[in-house]
């Protein structure tokens, strides 16, 4: 029946999905080409590998988790040399796909490095304003074709995929590097094509982000997937310390996320405002320059409470809650505490 | 336990269930394929039963709460078809379409129209002194009623009139009512075209394959690529703060509309017609090109042509016409509009909009009989400075369709005539136009010079499947920052 129903229109069919066959296969041959990020974000693996195989047994393994911020903002060979100055001895790696937030890397880590092969010994996840806090992932499709993989079916359900349209989004992502990458894409293009896109864009993002904000502006945030970020690198020995990075404009600290802070015992490091980095070294109004980038780095490595980083971590002995696990917080942490009350 | 809270209860019980079914969704496909399947695998009564339920689940998924008011429209105008057929006497007849009438404009007017009404009211005796306080309510809008409102209405008119036998068998038409595809934007279907379909058994063939096809894949173009890129231009330019704007952005951002409203409802028709096709229905043609329409009754006869064709036959000619003199004929043109606007919605700027439309037929009325068919200017370039002409015309009124208020119509007027400034937004919005309007409007030209809507269907099947695959990749390439809904659920 159905072959009579599309009689002689199959051919018409066909040209759709040759066509469609031929762009998915033509994607996956040039998306490493189509931007940074996607080969950055192909490389996972292979951040992941190089950080277990490449540091030596004396050297302690400091991962960089974040976005675009810390990308322009930490300069590894700066922030290397600072923390050795003491003599210890440490190995770092960056992972840093542009755009994202705590909804991303919670799968990057735990993807990639949420094993006892490869965790590193400390987790720096550099952040901004609401990074952190719970909020579904604007890359769904994204995650789909980079980050997750069956397991993660039961916490993408919970933080990311809200309904039908989302799941079927994200299983056709899952499958087709064109449908996953179509926004890169697009903005590609129109950046090409359409004249003043950017800017008008910019004027577009703003107004519709100033109703959303004002939408939003009497709800409370939460952070129950940074609790259970903390809790899964806990599990696998790493210490995870959360950099406040410095951007043009000073922001507050969610108290929300300070009682997590509080109550997880996590290392809070606050670098919103480090010596000699001043509002003008940020172009575009939240990212470095390389100037700033290397005073930041040295500021970071400067105020890691390393002694603490270099003892093992005692959430390895609390795994049946490591996220509750109590200890009292470091000198950085009661500092951002105090600045943001008093904020 | 209120609605509400059943409502979320099953909504978090049962995640894995759509909320809404909008045409450009991967739940209503999936829900289509399933009903698809079964349909074609079933007799004519047993496809009744499937699509009547479907309808209903369809329906459901928006707000099931407001399916009872379909089973009441349903109800009343079942019984009351029945009751005009089986009556002799005229007062009992007209009686019992007055029932009709009164329970559907009843429904209609309480869930559409109470709040604006009552607020207006308030309002008019708070500026003469005397205060009131009528009592507020805050009434949802049950998505779709204008449409099956209209569509019921002209059934028990048409058996009143002896246009149509009504038809005993509640199930059938309780599918004419609720018939998914079309039920919560139209076509707003009249049953003496429409119920036959129901009532008859239905072959689909090759031809109806080809040809929904083709109006599925332009209605996804013109809703998912044109419509929804356009919507984010034009709400930021709509909210931007009065003082803040310039001409050239008050300028494109109509334009944007009025191809961004086009693309919504064209595209929404488009897709029901050939969804409705798939299934065996032939529902009626909505749009016809309307921004090459080179006068007012022109656009008329192009646009929602549905419901222009619904208020000529319901309205415009019972109050009249043309047959009783130019004055009547002026008055009843404005008033058919003005209810025509209000419509649309219960809002001033949709009444500005409707008296705005009904003057541009009487000036135009006006002109077009003073002057002698032989005297009117002929040639190409009168008939496209006419086009341009009415297509700016028609903007003026979308412009009155889309602002929050008249005020905002005042102002942004204002605006277009003194500051005529580009800025990168006004320039960003006109490259979108060309980028994703400017290919639907070259297709239309082609389309509009061969006099044939289904053009593509004659041409070279691999020209049609690039076509198919063009449409595909904007889809894909080019998705809408925030899908939207489609405007006209809302009236």
């Amino acid at each position: 029946m159905l072959k009579q129903f599309i009689g002689a229109e199959w051919k018409v069919l066909m040209v759709v999905a040759v066509g469609l066959a031929v762009g998915e296969l033509g994607m996956r041959a040039i998306e490493t080409r189509l931007s940074i990020d996607v080969d950055h974000l192909k490389n996972f693996p292979a951040i992941a590998q190089a950080l277990r195989d490449d540091a030596a047994p004396d050297e302690l393994r400091v991962l960089f988790l974040g976005n675009s911020l810390t990308r322009l903002g930490v300069d590894q060979d700066v922030f290397k040399q600072s923390a050795e100055v003491d003599g210890r001895k440490i190995h770092t790696a960056k992972m840093n796909p542009d755009n994202t937030a705590l909804a991303e890397w919670y799968y990057a880590f735990g993807n990639f490095f949420a094993d006892p092969q490869r965790a590193p010994d400390v987790l720096i996840v550099g952040f901004e304003g609401g990074h952190l806090r719970d909020h579904p992932s604007r890359h769904p499709a994204r995650l789909a074709h980079y980050y997750c993989d069956a397991n993660d079916w039961q916490d993408l359900r919970q933080f990311d995929l809200h309904g039908f349209e989302d799941a079927a989004g994200y299983w056709l992502a899952r499958w087709s590097a064109m449908y996953s990458n179509r926004d890169r894409v697009e903005r590609r293009l129109l950046d090409e094509l359409i004249p003043g896109y950017r800017d008008g864009m910019q004027i577009v993002n703003q107004r519709q982000s100033a109703e959303a904000d004002q939408q939003t502006a009497s709800q409370r945030p939460t952070y129950h997937r940074l609790r259970e970020f903390i809790a899964r690198a806990r599990k696998h020995g790493v210490r995870v310390i959360l950099a406040a990075m410095p951007i043009a404009d000073r922001y507050e600290l969610d108290p929300e996320l300070l009682d997590v802070v509080d109550e997880t015992g996590i290392e809070l490091v606050d670098c919103r405002d480090v010596p000699g980095i001043r509002p003008e070294m940020f172009p575009d109004g939240i990212h470095m320059t390389p100037e700033a980038a290397e005073r930041y780095s040295r500021y970071l490595a400067s105020v890691l409470p390393w002694s603490r980083l270099m003892e093992p971590e005692s959430g390895r002995l609390t795994e049946q809650n490591p996220a509750q696990a109590p200890s009292s917080p470091t000198a950085a942490t009661s500092q951002s505490a105090a600045a943001a009350t008093s904020g | 336990m209120p609605a509400d809270v059943i409502r979320q209860q099953v909504s978090r019980r049962f995640p894995c269930l759509p909320r809404s079914m909008l045409f450009n969704s991967f739940a209503f496909w999936t829900f289509y394929l399933l009903l698809f399947v079964v349909y074609h695998r079933l007799r004519h009564r047993g496809q009744n039963v499937l699509l009547l339920v479907g309808s209903y689940f369809f329906y459901g998924c928006w707000d099931w709460r407001f399916l009872g008011l379909i089973l009441l429209s349903t109800i009343i105008d079942y019984s009351v078809a029945l009751g005009i057929a089986a009556s002799q006497s005229s007062p009992r007849r007209r009686l019992l379409l007055a029932v009709s009438i009164a329970a559907n404009l009843g429904i209609l007017g309480f869930f559409k129209y109470y709040g604006f009404f009552s607020g207006e009211l308030e309002r008019l005796l708070t500026s003469l002194g005397m205060p009131a306080m009528l009592p507020t309510l805050s009434v949802v809008l049950p998505v779709g009623i204008s449409f099956y409102t209209f569509q019921t209405m002209s059934y028990t008119i048409d058996v009143y009139r002896g246009d149509c036998r009504p038809t005993h068998r509640l199930l059938d038409f309780a599918v004419y009512v609720s018939f998914f595809p079309q039920l919560v934007a139209g076509p707003i279907e009249r049953a003496s075209r429409f119920l036959p379909q129901v009532l008859g058994t239905r072959r689909v063939n090759e031809d109806d394959f080809r040809t929904g096809l083709y109006l599925v894949a332009s209605g996804l173009f013109r809703k998912v690529v044109v419509a929804d890129n356009m919507a984010p231009v034009v709400n930021a330019i709509f909210s931007t703060p009065y003082g803040e704007l310039t001409g050239a952005e008050v300028l494109l951002g109509v334009y944007a509309f009025a191809f961004q409203i086009y693309g919504d409802f064209s595209g929404y028709s488009a897709i029901a017609r050939g969804v409705a096709r798939w299934l065996g229905f032939d529902l009626m043609v909505n749009f016809r090109m309307p921004y090459f329409a080179d006068s007012p009754s022109d656009f008329w006869q192009r646009w929602h042509i549905s419901l222009s064709g619904w208020l000529r036959d319901y309205l415009y000619i019972p109050l009249g016409g043309n047959r009783h003199g130019a004055i009547l004929t002026y008055r009843n043109l404005l008033l058919t509009m003005l209810l025509g606007g209000l419509w649309h919605g219960a809002a001033w700027t949709f009444v500005a909009w409707g008296c705005y439309h009904g003057l541009l037929l009487c000036v135009y009325r006006v002109f077009d009989q003073r002057t002698p068919a032989g005297e009117r200017p002929q040639g190409n370039a009168v008939h496209i400075t006419r086009v341009v002409l009415m297509f700016h015309l028609t903007c003026l009124g979308w412009l009155l369709f889309r602002a929050e208020s008249l005020t905002q119509v005042a102002v942004m007027l204002e605006t277009l005539a003194t500051n005529f400034t580009m800025t990168p937004l006004a320039t960003m919005t006109a490259g979108l136009l060309v980028f994703y309007a400017g290919p639907l409007m070259l297709f239309e030209f082609w389309m509009e010079r061969r006099h044939e809507p289904l053009s593509l269907l004659n041409v070279h099947w691999l020209l049609r499947g690039m076509a198919y695959l063009y449409v595909v990749y904007m889809m894909l390439f080019f998705p809408p920052p925030v899908p939207s809904e489609f405007i006209y659920f809302q009236f």
